[in-house]
């Protein structure tokens, strides 16, 4: 994979940044957390006890962990008598459990010009595990699944996966779940949610015109935007030949983030995101039927509610941008079987009857989404977050497979 | 009964029932379809009041039509307020929880209210309630996702009783991010909608967040806004923007302004004549008779 700096440097280099941010924000004295306390406790299994403080804590006091882990924590982790390969991996998995915190809390980048903090902190404790030279073990898989899934919340696609040439999306390439790559070749998910980073950096259409029966609705003018990867701008010298030059970009990028999606469909773990999110990439570039047909296979695929609902949505959208209306209230329809009463569907749903004329029927999908869904996390609508949802489990399964110090 | 327009004509359409008396009950008849319209009369500031079915003059697809009955703040009111807790408003949300709470207190008996807040979906925070109902407002601040269009059309999806009538006021930015309702379909759909909707310019200072998202997708048109404020205007409604200094509107004092317009505002009903029934009508309202008058009412209805 990518050139690195070495593990004592990286760590040296974040233990500096990270520091360098909280130090703008001193606390008082009386308000700091033992995070010594704090690490003794999480290591001895009492993970709740250990986080509490932090999440009743205020910005200012769970900020300023941030940087006692540094320091604190590094003098915890190396502390004689205690078995050190445990203690690095409690302090990654206790620094992965703040940092959620502070996504909660709209912290994952402090400053607006981009200085680091989440990602600082995520880094470091990658680097933790680094220094632990362990043969790759299933706490670290699960902490790299866990710290995937967390950024993928964010919405931090730079973050996980930033190749150096924009032209070779999958080639050599920097990121978190590059690391986690490095650690697990070739493991389906960390390949999945390289191939979301790539593809979250571009999906984006604008939204289209009314419905018509029979017609096909034209993409956004921004439907498909080149990736915004910092690199050699390309070498044109007239305004056509960089048009040319981006819009080539922009296929080659699009066709290998469909091939990968693609190479991933029949993986019994991923297969049905993978094949979904290719569904989807398909409809954001406009070519409606084989993003139908994608969608319909990812739904056969799988016997979940929440992806086979996704799935049927995202085949109703691309039946709605074709033309084929009636087709589209039928998907949406099937969606709601698998889902009912979900949002999206519901409303999509509706949008159409309203449009035809059943004021009554459209009426009742509404009311009965609004009133008999309450609270509910709709799957298309936590789609841009890539797996978010699912964090809460990792956080268990990374509990679980801790080392934990008395076991 | 026939149907002269289709249930999604979606103007009121309020029904003249002859009644036939059976042996043991009485059945009712429809004997004719009727047009209702919203409208608003002003003149500068002020409403213009005392004002007859004579005063006005109406044309349907450019046909005049003859006003059968004006009526006034006789209807009572169904107000389905939608707040933007988005994390582009959410700043205010302390004091978006105290005007709602004045806000129902503010309604007549018979009116009734509903409020729907953002979140990762759009949410009935208070569900209908009596004029004065005391309710809890347990709504919290979700940044970044914004389905500002999905919580105007589920609004406007409310199907009200023939004796009532429905305002639908939105107190948002109308930055829009993640809806699945386009802004030309709320357009289109907003036409053919029995709700008058108003909307109020809010611009919050953020706040915390579960999910924040860096790039809508689909992305919003760069000019969403400007659709989502002609959708209001096709209803009859308005956008309401704050001063040069004061962009955003105080919500209490906004709702205030707009309730007691609306309440003031003419119910005028007709039966169309001389049109087809199918397809767009435009409506046009004017008051020949009073100079300057500004009047406000629906720009059309779907007929079938």
């Amino acid at each position: 994979m990518g050139a690195r700096l070495s593990t004592p440097m990286r760590a040296r280099f974040l233990t500096v940044a990270v520091a360098a941010v909280v130090l703008t924000c001193p606390v008082s004295t009386q308000s700091v957390l033992d995070v010594a306390g704090l690490l003794d406790r999480y290591s001895a299994g009492k993970f709740d006890e250990a986080i509490q403080p932090v999440a009743n804590g205020t910005d200012e006091q769970a900020r300023y962990v941030r940087e006692q882990l540094m320091t604190a924590g590094r003098l915890w982790i190396d502390a004689p008598g205690h078995s050190k390969s445990d203690r690095l991996a409690a302090a990654a998995a206790f620094a992965l459990e703040t940092e959620a915190l502070r996504v909660e809390r709209g912290d994952w980048v402090t400053f607006n010009d981009g200085v680091c903090a989440g990602r600082c902190v995520i880094e470091w404790a990658c680097a933790l595990l680094n220094e632990r030279n362990e043969t790759p073990d299933a706490f670290e898989h699960d902490w790299f699944a866990a710290t995937v899934t967390l950024a993928s919340g964010e919405r931090d696609w730079a973050f996980l996966h930033t190749p150096r040439l924009v032209a070779e999306p999958f080639g050599e390439s920097h990121g978190h779940v590059d690391h986690a790559l490095e650690r697990f070749p070739g493991d389906a998910r960390f390949r999945f949610a390289r191939a979301q980073a790539v593809a979250s950096r571009f999906e984006v259409t604008t939204e289209q015109d009314a419905p018509r029966e029979g017609v096909r609705l034209e993409l956004g003018a921004a439907a498909v935007p080149n990736m915004v990867i910092n690199g050699p701008p390309a070498i044109a010298t007239t305004v056509n030949q960089r048009l040319s030059t981006a819009a080539a970009r922009r296929a080659t990028q699009r066709s290998l983030v469909l091939k990968e999606f693609a190479d991933l469909s029949t993986d019994p773990v991923v297969g049905v995101a993978a094949r979904t999110r290719l569904a989807y990439l398909e409809w954001a570039g406009g070519d409606y039927d084989a993003a139908l047909t994608e969608a319909q296979a990812a739904a056969a695929q799988t016997t979940d509610a929440d992806e086979r609902y996704l799935a049927r949505y995202i085949a109703g959208m691309a039946a709605q941008s074709s033309g084929a209306l009636a087709k589209a209230e039928s998907l949406f329809a099937a969606a709601l079987e698998a889902r009912p009463r979900s949002q999206s569907a519901s409303l999509s749903l509706a949008a159409l009857l309203f449009q035809r004329g059943d004021a009554t029927g459209a009426h009742a999908l509404s009311e009965k989404s609004l009133v008999e869904r309450k609270n509910d996390d709709d799957p298309w609508r936590l789609f841009q977050y890539g797996d978010y949802k699912t964090f809460p489990e990792k956080r268990q399964a990374l509990r679980r497979a801790l080392p934990t110090e008395g076991k | 009964m026939t149907r002269v327009l289709g249930a999604a004509a979606c103007v009121a359409i309020a029904i003249t029932f002859a009644p036939i008396v059976n042996a043991q009950r009485q059945v009712f008849r429809a004997t004719a379809a009727q047009v209702s319209v919203s409208a608003s009369v002003k003149k500068g500031n002020n409403v213009v009041t005392k004002l007859t079915a004579k005063d006005f003059a109406l044309t349907d697809n450019g046909v005049a039509q003859t006003i059968s009955a004006v009526s006034i703040e006789s209807l009572p009111i169904d107000v389905s307020l939608f707040l933007d807790t988005s994390g582009s408003t959410s700043g205010k949300l302390d004091e978006m929880k105290r005007d709602t709470q004045a806000i129902i207190k503010m309604l007549r008996p018979g009116d009734r209210f509903r409020l729907l807040v953002i979140g990762d979906s759009v949410y009935e925070a208070v569900p209908w309630v009596d004029a004065g109902a005391n309710v809890t407002l347990p709504f919290q601040p979700v940044g970044g996702i914004s389905l500002v269009q999905d919580a105007l059309l589920m609004a406007l999806l409310h199907r009200i009783e023939p004796d009532r009538r429905h305002l639908v006021v939105g107190m948002t930015d109308r930055r829009d991010c993640g809806s699945v309702v386009s802004s030309q379909l709320l357009l289109e759909l907003m036409s053919r909608s029995e709700a008058v909707v108003h909307l109020v310019d809010q611009e919050g200072s953020g706040g915390d967040a579960k999910y924040r998202v860096r790039t809508c997708t689909p992305r919003a048109r760069a000019n969403g806004d400007e659709i989502i404020e002609q959708a209001a205007e096709r209803t009859g409604g308005e956008l309401h923007k704050g001063s040069f200094f004061f962009r955003s509107r105080s919500i209490l004092g906004a709702f205030k302004q707009i309730f007691e317009d609306f309440r003031q505002s003419y119910v005028l009903r007709y039966s169309p004549e001389g049109v087809p029934m199918p397809g767009w009508h435009a409506i046009e309202v004017r008051v020949p008779g009073v100079k300057d008058a500004t009047v406000r009412a629906r720009s059309g209805y779907y007929g079938e």
